[in-house]
């Protein structure tokens, strides 16, 4: 046995994803089948500006094809592109790229065959997606109108492509939304929301359990960056039956044929609003609006929104407990305009959108939607992060915790 | 969207039920102990810590351990050297959602957080509690808390033994000397139902009649603060969930101070991990690895100038890529050769680039040394002596980032296990 077909065994043994480990309906970092980049934002008046940063690695020695779909903060998709990783392939993406109009450039074998877009080293598979054809490598450069398009939807203005609006428009000329990954089995120009032909038996999507990565939120000017582990969303193939809450719930009609674990309903994060963290802590939070949400006239929102929260709890360090919400007595508690009414929002805890009375505590959220309706649970998953900023000098990004699993959330209260 | 905070009295019979379905979930997190996830642990760790006692404004570490449940809860906190020494442990009361924040250089200070139950403060001014929060009495904490200020005995006791040079306390020493008097080490906090002065690696600790408890009410994070660089990151401290039945003689992260029996009922960690770094561009400072690992032995104080017999901890092996998937792969223990390679091959790495429990790590220098500046590397943790041919006893461990760019800011995050402590990869080196 020569040496290098040794290392070859080595390393394939070594690297194999073993997917068996995969522990169903828990929130943790293994390899999975869709990653999740639950909120990004860039500042597009100002090139140096804040952006967000991600990575898709592939922990398989096998190559593999993902799904990039670009959302609007209210859970309108606007972009999806192809992208091919060899073998233990890692593909580093700034956002303010694609905001330029720049994606980034993959093909599989049949696509560069020179292996000039899509190297691999030697240990890794590379291989042919005739479905690419046409697809990989993507453009240079997006067209200039459809460019102007994207950076519409993600500022909540008109879009040409789209037809009217897609996302909330803060006036701050910081394009927001969200990002899904999902693996596949060919190119595709479906997104998740498909009303079929995406997931199930002859839909596009794998249960590969083998991307990881990461996302940083970097603003230069003030010498902040921060970030955390992408969302890992394992795929249990035959695990959830119709009925069962999903990542992908909303878009498969509850039949669970996505396979996807969902994510927790109800969280838990620190926060500090002065001290050493003088810049505050902002909270980044992705919610599931439980529809399917299309492009809509401006100056409307969509159905269903804003979001409204369930139940928020604050605690300061002495545990005195503080909450916004329950009107009266014995009231159901009613649809309350929260501080997140998108699907994906940052917001400062303490600022006038997000009050609370104590200066360091901890606060619970409920992101479930009250109330249910018919045929509706109103179960309502949802992640959340925690950023604390020293001005001028540091931040500090984690994921906060979550108290529950959308496999078992917590009942409506009370 | 703004909102105004409408305080109403009778609010908290609602709010009551809600916290105490979210106690309630916090017990079921038990359902998959196995999940290296966030949910509350029965057990914190703190992979890694280093408090630079030369500079009061120079590195430190600080943490917060959060009780999830309304009951109240005693926590234990131990400090181990970064060569697994346990050094010392105080108890922290936590009233029902209780948060409790700390820094490291206190107590390397001598001085203490104040934490009392209702039996050693019945004015509740030490540890007062909100409405919906339990304060118990525990009277065996009585002469435990509130906890004084150390003595300057235990002080210089602790900032010897986590530099590395002789303890007055022990007369022998329990980490590694860098001669940078940083000191370093790891810390673990665990639920337990009274105050003692006994540290996981005591008898008494787990097992029927043990102080320690399986609540699964503790979270928790941790910062790196360098505020000289305006440097800071941290992350989630890591979560153990327990069950008292689910791991009998099977590992668990507390197996060497149990015989491998299980009693500790701790979920174990993996033994092998992802983790991407970068040693150019945007970071200029590049890509730091936190390491916590298992060497697998009880460690004492050991005379100065030796060591403790498992030290140093080799790294089975270690694959780091480019982006472009260009493998290096480092000679390791016992078999493997050097990979071919597109690029110059770095020096080799010595065997003992991790050679504590508890390490801090910079990609690119000679202890780990990589051919490149972007990319990824896979890391089995397990001594080669516990792994094919000569037997398989995975050793648990800990991986985390810290990317760093010079004075501007850093970034930390935990790695990707690619096996679970539960049924650990065994897939290291097959013989030849």
């Amino acid at each position: 046995m020569t040496s290098r077909l040794f290392c070859l065994l080595a390393v394939a043994l070594l690297l194999a994803p073993s997917g068996a480990f995969a522990e169903i309906c828990s929130l943790d970092n293994a390899p999975a089948a869709t990653l999740l980049l639950p909120y990004f934002e860039v500042d597009l008046d100002h090139p140096g500006g804040q952006t967000t940063l991600f990575t898709i690695n592939n922990a398989s020695a096998t190559a593999v094809i993902t799904n990039v779909v670009i959302w609007t903060d209210l859970g309108v998709p606007t972009l999806n592109f192809p992208l091919y990783l060899t073998g233990y392939d890692v593909q580093t993406i700034n956002l303010r790229d694609v905001f330029n109009g720049a994606l980034a450039r993959t093909a599989s074998v049949g696509q560069d065959p020179g292996d000039l877009l899509s190297p691999k080293g030697h240990y890794s598979q590379d291989i042919n997606f005739a479905s690419c054809n046409g697809l990989l490598p993507v453009p240079a450069a997006l067209p200039a109108d459809f460019v102007a398009s994207l950076r519409a939807a993600h500022t909540g203005r008109s879009s040409a492509v789209l037809g009217g609006c897609a996302g909330r428009n803060l006036g701050d000329n910081l394009a927001r939304g969200y990002i899904t990954v999902d693996t596949v089995n060919q190119c595709t120009l479906r997104t998740p929301n498909f009303l079929e032909g995406y997931f199930g038996p002859n839909g596009v999507t794998t249960d590969q359990n083998v991307l990881w990565g990461d996302f940083f939120y970097v603003d230069p000017a003030n010498n902040f960056a921060d970030g955390e582990n992408l969302v890992r969303i394992e795929a249990f193939p035959g695990a959830f039956k119709p009925g069962d809450a999903t990542f992908y719930g909303r878009y498969v009609n509850g039949s669970g044929i996505d396979n996807r674990e969902p994510l927790a309903t109800v969280w838990a994060s620190r926060f500090a609003v002065g001290g050493a963290f003088s810049g505050g802590t902002d909270l980044v939070v992705w919610r599931d609006s439980g529809r399917r949400v299309g492009p809509f006239a401006c100056g409307t929102s969509p159905p269903g929104f804003p979001l409204a929260l369930v139940n928020e709890a604050t605690f300061d360090e002495q545990e005195r407990a503080e909450t916004p919400f329950f009107p009266c007595i014995g009231c159901q508690p009613g649809p309350q305009v929260g501080a997140f009414p998108a699907e994906a929002g940052r917001v400062q805890v303490g600022s006038p959108d997000f009050l609370v009375p104590f200066d360091f505590g901890w606060l619970v959220l409920d992101l479930k939607i009250p109330p249910p309706g018919q045929g509706d649970n109103g179960f309502r998953q949802g992640w959340v992060g925690t950023v604390m900023k020293a001005q001028g000098r540091f931040s500090v990004g984690f994921s906060a915790t979550p108290v529950d699993t959308a496999c078992d959330p917590m009942p409506f209260m009370p | 969207m703004g909102r105004t905070l409408r305080c109403v009295p009778w609010k908290s019979a609602l709010i009551l039920l809600a916290l105490q379905g979210m106690a309630a979930t916090a017990t079921a997190a038990t359902t998959s102990v196995c999940a290296l996830d966030d949910r509350p642990g029965a057990t914190l760790l703190l992979p890694y810590f280093e408090v630079d006692l030369d500079h009061a404004d120079g590195p430190t570490t600080l943490f917060s351990v959060n009780n999830a449940s309304a009951m109240a809860v005693l926590a234990n906190v131990v400090l181990w050297t970064d060569l697994g020494v346990p050094t010392f442990s105080f108890p922290v009361y936590l009233t029902g959602y209780d948060v409790q924040t700390f820094n490291l250089r206190d107590l390397f200070t001598g001085n203490m957080v104040k934490t009392a139950s209702a039996a050693q403060d019945p004015g509740d001014t030490i540890s007062p509690k909100g409405i919906f929060s339990q304060d118990v009495a525990i009277d065996s904490c009585n002469g435990f808390l509130p906890q004084p200020d150390l003595p300057a005995a235990v002080r210089d006791h602790l900032r010897a033994a986590h530099t590395g040079q002789s303890s007055p306390v022990w007369n022998a020493c329990g980490g590694q000397n860098r001669g940078d008097h940083v000191a370093r080490g790891y810390l673990t906090v665990d639920t337990v139902s009274r105050c003692a002065t006994l540290t996981p690696a005591d008898p008494g600790y787990f097992g029927p009649g043990g102080v320690a408890t399986g609540q699964n009410v503790l979270w928790g994070d941790f910062f790196y603060v360098d505020p000289a660089k305006d440097y800071a990151d941290g992350d989630n401290l890591i979560r153990l969930k327990a069950d008292p039945t689910a791991f009998t003689g099977k590992p668990t992260f507390y197996s060497r101070y149990v015989n491998g029996s299980g009693a500790d009922g701790r979920q174990p960690l993996p033994p092998d991990w992802a983790a991407r770094y970068i040693a150019s561009s945007g970071f200029t400072e590049g890509t730091d690895l936190i390491v916590w690992r298992d060497s697998g032995q009880v460690t004492t104080p050991f005379p100065c100038g030796l060591k403790p017999s498992w030290y140093p901890l080799l790294v089975s092996s270690y694959v780091a890529f480019d982006e472009e998937e260009h493998p290096f792969i480092p000679p390791s223990f016992p078999f493997s050769e050097w990979s071919p390679g597109p690029k110059a091959q770095p020096p080799l790495p010595p065997a003992d680039q991790l050679p504590a429990e508890a390490n801090r790590l910079q990609v690119g220098t000679e202890n780990l040394a990589v051919p490149f500046d972007f990319g990824w590397i896979y890391l089995y943790l397990s001594a080669p002596s516990h792994v094919p041919p000569f037997g398989f006893a995975s050793l648990q461990g800990w991986v985390g980032v810290v990317m760093k760019a010079g004075g501007r800011f850093s970034v930390g995050f935990g790695g990707t296990p690619l096996s679970s402590g539960c049924s650990p990869s065994n897939q290291v080196l097959p013989p030849f």
